[in-house]
């Protein structure tokens, strides 16, 4: 049974794609088969961010309305034998998608073998983030530390809390899980961004890791790969502890201490 | 006022009942009995009369005797109730004494479970009162009060007096209409409320048991009581009942309102206030703002 994860914040620009890039990527590398969907429909990223936007033929919504099967649309990753992309309609609108279709394309997948859907959701609280987490059994809800993230956050936790599937049927409610990203651990402590502790306060959900703000993201994207790749960068091994912690494993935060750098450092290079 | 539960139709004229038996619920006193001794009882029962005047006259009143092991004295202790204007109508008892009191033209009674108010469930939204105006004087009762009990405890003597039995009476419990059906039961929210959410309860207190997000609203035509963080707005006596409070255990909203009467909190509260327990009411056009204290 294929467990549907779905990426979303409300809030825009957040990290939600480079998320759903490398925490696909990142359960692909740990032996699962795994599918990203993009559900942004007119306005797809996913495809440029996982370096597969060559490959595009058939997307998302010329499956749903019979118009190319999955095996033709799904397209595999090069680096990841386990990984398929599924990528989404540039020139249709929203308004193609709908439950009915949706519902079909996961359940056809699930038939497929996947072990994790992840679905990559738009911005906003309108239909394209709807159907990305309507049929969700796991939220990473992403979140910078920052004010407006934070509120958009928690408006996004409300609707999964009324609007999906689960809570229609009464069945037990999608599992949140928080993800800072772009955090900056020496703003925190010079008072300018939200600390860990006060979005937990505030949001209250049980929070999978913290992705420190980092130049290494910016070059991922432009090669067209996904972060966790990157060997060596903080962003990877952040991205590879919540894999870690959401598969399970107990893993301490890291990334989230300032430490002020000595004399010599701040006389002589470093931030 | 009674729940019918006869059909709704109503037959052509000429077929019409003379009568019809519905149901009802009746407050009454219950007199709980402490002594079994007829005379101990009469004399404390002249002396609770005096005390309270008028107040208890012509009510309905049921005996408890559930206390007492001897069979009482019905007759003349019944005859003595009705002395003071009581009006005897059920007796809560078991075996041989339930006997004896029925025998003299009690009716056995269940003072068993408190009439189940109904779960309250949360009104639509297109139900929010926009911005009640404070009343004139409307308002039913937050909530059924329990109907007054006065225990007759029994000190003292008097002589008791051999009255003959009452007739007894074999009519049904009394069709006295025995006050408004009962409110709904406080609407308790378990989980955290979340910037957008909203919820209203009618007619009743509204509970949560979680943080209310900035962002989210909660509103009651009673009182509102947020254990956790309030954050976002706390909307009491949504349709003007002025006597609403809000009660929080963490105080630090966006907006209180109690009839009407709001306030924005743009600033930081009071440094007593701000984040802590708190409970605020509406004393004539202003909200007061009340620390609860360590």
């Amino acid at each position: 049974m294929a467990r549907i994860v779905v990426v979303t914040s409300g809030k825009g620009g957040v990290g939600k794609t480079t998320t759903s890039a490398s925490f696909s990527a990142g359960l692909a590398m740990q032996g699962h088969k795994t599918v990203v969907i993009d559900f942004d429909v007119g306005l797809r990223n996913l495809d440029l961010i996982m370096g597969c936007e060559r490959r595009v033929v058939y997307d998302f919504v010329n499956v749903i309305q019979g118009e190319a099967t999955l095996n033709q649309a799904l397209i595999r990753d090069k680096q990841l034998e386990n990984l398929f992309i599924l990528p989404a309609s540039q020139t249709r609108d929203k308004d193609a998608l709908t439950k009915e279709g949706v519902e079909k394309v996961l359940k056809d997948l699930a038939d497929m073998g996947f072990e994790y859907i992840v679905c990559d959701s738009p911005a906003g609280i309108e239909t394209g983030a709807l159907m990305a987490s309507y049929f969700a059994d796991d939220a990473l809800v992403v979140t910078n530390p920052e004010v407006s993230s934070v509120r958009d956050s928690d408006r996004i936790l409300g609707i999964l809390s009324a609007k999906s599937r689960r809570a229609e049927r009464g069945e037990e409610p999608i599992k949140e899980y928080l993800l800072l990203t772009r955090y900056s651990a020496k703003r925190v402590a010079d008072g300018e961004m939200l600390s860990l502790q006060d979005i937990e306060d505030i949001l209250r959900i049980k929070l999978v890791g913290v992705i420190p703000e980092s130049e290494s993201v910016l070059q991922a994207s432009n090669q067209g790969i996904p972060a966790i790749h990157l060997r060596d960068t903080d962003v990877a091994a952040a991205y590879q502890d919540v894999i870690a912690r959401y598969l399970g494993e107990e893993r301490p935060l890291r990334f989230t201490e300032y430490e002020k750098p000595g004399l010599f450092k701040r006389l002589f290079g470093g931030k | 006022m009674g729940t019918d539960k006869v059909s709704n139709e109503t037959p052509p004229r000429k077929n019409r009942l003379a009568l019809d038996f519905k149901s009802a619920t009746l407050y009454a006193i219950r007199v709980v009995l402490h002594d079994a001794d007829t005379a101990t009882l009469i004399d404390a029962l002249r002396k609770r009369m005096s005390d309270a005047g008028a107040f208890f006259e012509n009510e309905p009143v049921v005996v408890d005797a559930t206390g007492i092991d001897e069979v009482i004295d019905w007759p003349t202790l019944l005859a003595a109730l009705r002395e003071h204007r009581l009006h005897p109508v059920g007796v809560i008892a078991t075996g041989g004494q339930q006997e004896a009191a029925c025998g003299a033209g009690l009716v056995a009674v269940d003072a068993g479970n408190p009439p189940v108010r109904p779960a309250a469930t949360p009104a639509p939204d297109h139900d929010v009162p926009a911005a009640a105006t404070i009343p004139e004087n409307t308002g039913k009762p937050a909530d059924a009060g329990s109907p007054p009990q006065a225990g007759a405890a029994s000190d003292g003597g008097a002589d008791p007096s051999a009255l003959a039995a009452t007739g007894a009476e074999d009519a049904p419990v009394p069709e006295t209409s025995g006050g408004a059906q009962p409110a709904p039961a406080a609407m308790i929210i378990n989980r955290p409320l979340r910037s957008g959410q909203r919820v209203y309860a009618r007619d009743t207190d509204l509970i949560v048991i979680g943080v209310v997000s900035r962002g989210a609203e909660v509103i009651a035509d009673g009182n509102v009581h947020v254990y956790g963080p309030l954050r976002g707005k706390a909307m009491a006596g949504a349709r003007g009942d002025a006597s609403a409070r809000i009660f929080t255990t963490q105080l630090d909203p966006e907006l209180v309102a109690i009839a009407g009467v709001y306030r924005v909190i743009e600033t930081r509260l009071d440094a007593a206030l701000q984040n802590k327990p708190a409970i605020i009411h509406l004393s004539g056009d202003s909200l007061q703002f009340e620390s609860l204290g360590n």
